[in-house]
């Protein structure tokens, strides 16, 4: 057998002929080299595994899927809100500033145009109130396109749900075995008798996976975009790109996290299928049982009346308001008749039922408003859970979620005052008018004229108004990240590999 | 120089795996520590590679202490782990390049790969074979070769012979012969006694964690090796 190192390279033969000079012929090897090679080598690894390619293609998949479905969605609804809109122009065209009393006057919140980045729920909670300014009506909140209840409502596939079921999906099956496959191997014992810090290997590690999940989730978020851009319903603006960025950036992040956590569990087991089960485990507990759970204990903590509760607080009302007038009301006479005594009954009459519509008003907004805070309370609880902190965390920065629900209501709440205002100032014009407002048989009969009502055009969250109310939870969420960071490295370095 | 002092570890659960063993292999000398599974011989390696604490002594490579100059000890030191221990779904060179340049060795090229594949006596046509296709004497064979790559003075051979064929035996045998001709020092960890003769400069015998016994090459030419290992894994006898 040959055994002869003169065939070596210069340079390596330099070291071996270097007599007994072993103590220096392995030089310290640079901190970037290291988890440099460590990255290569685990990409490389990763690149021969099916695992990796079902994983990214899964998520390109789901991706390109959500970016048509979310296009589909975003054109129903916009297609909604247009008939309505159509529909209350038609009605606007000709009437009179008394006819403004009775119609309704909806308030549309917008398709989010992102809705391929985050949904929120947008889809599912109602986008129209249509409000009309007569104490005799009563508004509605409700949804422009409206679906089958009786269908399964299904979750969106956005990139919320890439990010949370596959990247997570993709990074435990990726690294569960990272260090208890490679101690059953027994390639780490090799590994650690290298003359190298544990921490370069563990941060090659992170890095290849990391990047091995980030790679197909960027892929299919500009090819997501792409798609929505060609299909006529994202404006590809600096805003939307911005916006967009900072959902990808949240991918991004849960993808290093997701592989911290794995890596964590590889390094406190001593065989990859305990690994998976655990990481199994960790993933129901995440995605299902602690976003249901908080769900159960938001009803729990903040209850929400039941309909007959409704129901007898609607009939309080009214008896309330019959009593603060002392029965009085309710007499409606033909306004050629009332103006003999100065519409004297009518006035009262319209007060009564002013003072009914304000309570009972007050009691759907006490409603709604138990409604969001019961749904913003099991928010807060499902952030226990790393997916859903997030989730809240893309929904806050671009703008979605809970939040754009709350801002849509206070500003059709306002938007009605705003009308209120204007049509009290269109019949206080007419000399004419009995002015009993907003009861259309006692209002001007003028038309409403060039100069029409004002229209709903709802606000969205500014980009700076979204950094800074999701504060909280990035810093919440960089704790964990940190925190799950130095365990792993721990567990890591401390790790059993004789 | 690989060196214990009086090197000695007890594990949490209270089990002595080995008490203050003394040992020292100069360069170019090859030490054979026998013993039975459980005798502590993995201990030893897992010391010297700094893989545990030791809860008494020192374990020392070139005068470099493990417990506290890891990486200086592990620059100056080789392993050969027992059994499979490379990316099977690599091939040969690859592993090879990994641990080497992992491991801070020299940059070489493919060349220079090549050459140290061929002087372990791997085949040609092996070099871009995936690992899983070999058997366990080729795959010592790769990590001779990741030895002989890193040039380090001290060498930690855990059961290099442990199933391989007879034939691949003694073409590792002659290359560990070699290493000890280059001026390394080699500590090698055996539970079989057929190779020991041939290569052990001095052996040791482990027993419960116990150095029971220590010959030099002259005296275990003329000792019935078999029957005094069997005496010492049976228990019968005490430190001579």
């Amino acid at each position: 057998m040959v055994f002869q190192m003169s065939g070596l390279s210069a340079p390596v033969r330099s070291l071996r002929d270097d007599g007994r000079g072993f103590a220096s012929s392995v030089p310290e090897t640079r901190s970037g080299d290291v988890v440099a090679t460590v990255f290569r080598h685990e990409v490389g690894l990763a690149a021969r595994s099916f695992r990796f390619w079902a994983a990214a293609f899964l998520l390109l998949a789901l991706m390109l899927l959500g970016a048509v479905t979310s296009a589909a969605r975003h054109r129903r609804d916009a297609t909604g809100q247009a008939d309505i809109e159509q529909a209350y122009a038609r009605r606007l065209a000709g009437a009179t500033v008394a006819d403004a009393a009775e119609i309704s006057h909806p308030a549309l919140k917008p398709p989010w145009r992102l809705a391929l980045v985050v949904d929120g729920g947008q889809a599912a909670t109602p986008d129209t109130l249509s409000q009309p300014l007569s104490a005799l009506e009563e508004p509605a909140l409700r949804r422009a396109a409206e679906e089958n209840p009786r269908l399964p409502a299904g979750e969106p596939l956005d990139w919320l749900f890439g990010i949370r079921i596959v990247l997570s999906i993709g990074a435990f099956l990726l690294c569960h075995g990272a260090v208890c496959g490679e101690q059953r191997g027994g390639t780490l014992k090799l590994l650690f008798s290298l003359p190298i810090s544990h921490w370069k290997i563990l941060a090659g590690k992170f890095l290849a996976a990391w990047t091995c999940l980030a790679v197909p989730f960027l892929a299919g978020a500009v090819v997501s975009l792409l798609i929505a851009a060609s299909l006529g319903d994202l404006q590809l603006t600096g805003e939307n790109l911005l916006r967009a960025a900072l959902g990808a950036l949240a991918g991004l992040w849960a993808a290093a996290f997701f592989v911290l956590l794995a890596l964590l569990v590889s390094s406190l087991t001593r065989d990859p299928s305990s690994s998976l089960g655990v990481l199994a485990l960790l993933w129901v507990a995440a995605v299902v049982v602690v976003p249901a759970l908080s769900v159960l204990l938001a009803r729990r903590l903040q209850p929400l009346p039941t309909d007959a509760e409704i129901n007898q607080q609607m009939a309080a009302a009214r008896l309330t308001a019959g009593r603060e007038f002392a029965g009085e009301g309710e007499r409606w006479r033909q306004p050629r008749w009332a103006v003999v005594d100065g519409y004297a009954w009518e006035k009262l009459s319209a007060r009564v039922e002013i003072r009914r519509a304000a309570l009972q008003e007050e009691i759907r907004r006490q409603l709604l408003g138990g409604k969001m805070r019961q749904a913003f309370l099991a928010r807060t609880l499902a952030s226990l859970s790393p997916p859903s902190l997030v989730q809240d965390i893309a929904e806050r920065l671009t703008g979605t979620g809970l939040a754009r629900d709350q801002a849509f209501l206070d500003q059709a709440w306002a938007f009605r005052a705003a009308l209120e205002e204007r049509v009290r100032r269109l019949d206080a014009a007419d000399p004419a008018s009995p002015h009993i407002l907003f009861f259309r048989e006692y209002m001007s009969p003028r038309p409403l004229g060039p100069d029409p009502l004002p229209r709903f055009a709802f606000r969205e969250q500014t980009l700076g108004e979204g950094v800074s109310s999701a504060q909280l939870v990035i810093l919440a969420f960089a704790l964990e990240t940190l925190l799950l960071a130095a365990s792993a490295l721990l567990a890591f370095t401390r790790y059993n590999a004789g | 120089m690989i060196e214990a002092i009086d090197l000695s570890k007890r594990y949490p659960n209270g089990k002595l795996a080995l008490d203050a063993l003394n040992l020292r292999v100069e360069p170019g000398e090859i030490y054979c520590l026998l013993g039975p599974k459980g005798a502590g011989k993995t201990t030893v390696i897992n010391l010297f590679l700094g893989l545990t604490e030791p809860t008494a002594g020192r374990a020392l490579i070139n005068g470099a202490d493990v417990a506290t100059d890891p990486l200086q000890a592990r620059r100056l030191l080789a392993f050969l782990a027992e059994g499979t221990i490379f990316y099977d779904r690599l091939s040969v060179r690859k592993n090879l390049e990994f641990f080497t340049r992992v491991g801070g060795g020299p940059r070489m090229t493919r060349d220079d790969y090549e050459m140290i594949l061929r002087e372990v006596g791997l085949p040609e046509e092996s070099f871009d074979q995936k690992v899983m296709d070999f058997g366990p004497g080729a795959i010592r064979k790769l990590g001779l070769a990741v030895v002989l790559a890193k040039d380090a003075p001290a060498l930690l051979l855990d059961e290099p012979f442990s199933g391989v064929d007879p034939k691949a035996a003694a073409e590792l045998v002659e290359i560990i012969e070699r290493l000890r001709d280059r001026g390394k020092a080699l500590l090698v960890t055996l539970q079989e006694l057929i190779w020991v003769r041939q290569l052990a400069d001095r052996a040791g015998f482990l027993q419960e964690g116990r150095q029971v016994l220590a010959r030099t090459r002259e005296e275990l030419r003329y000792e019935d090796l078999e029957r005094l290992y069997l005496d010492y894994t049976r228990g019968g006898l005490i430190a001579r």
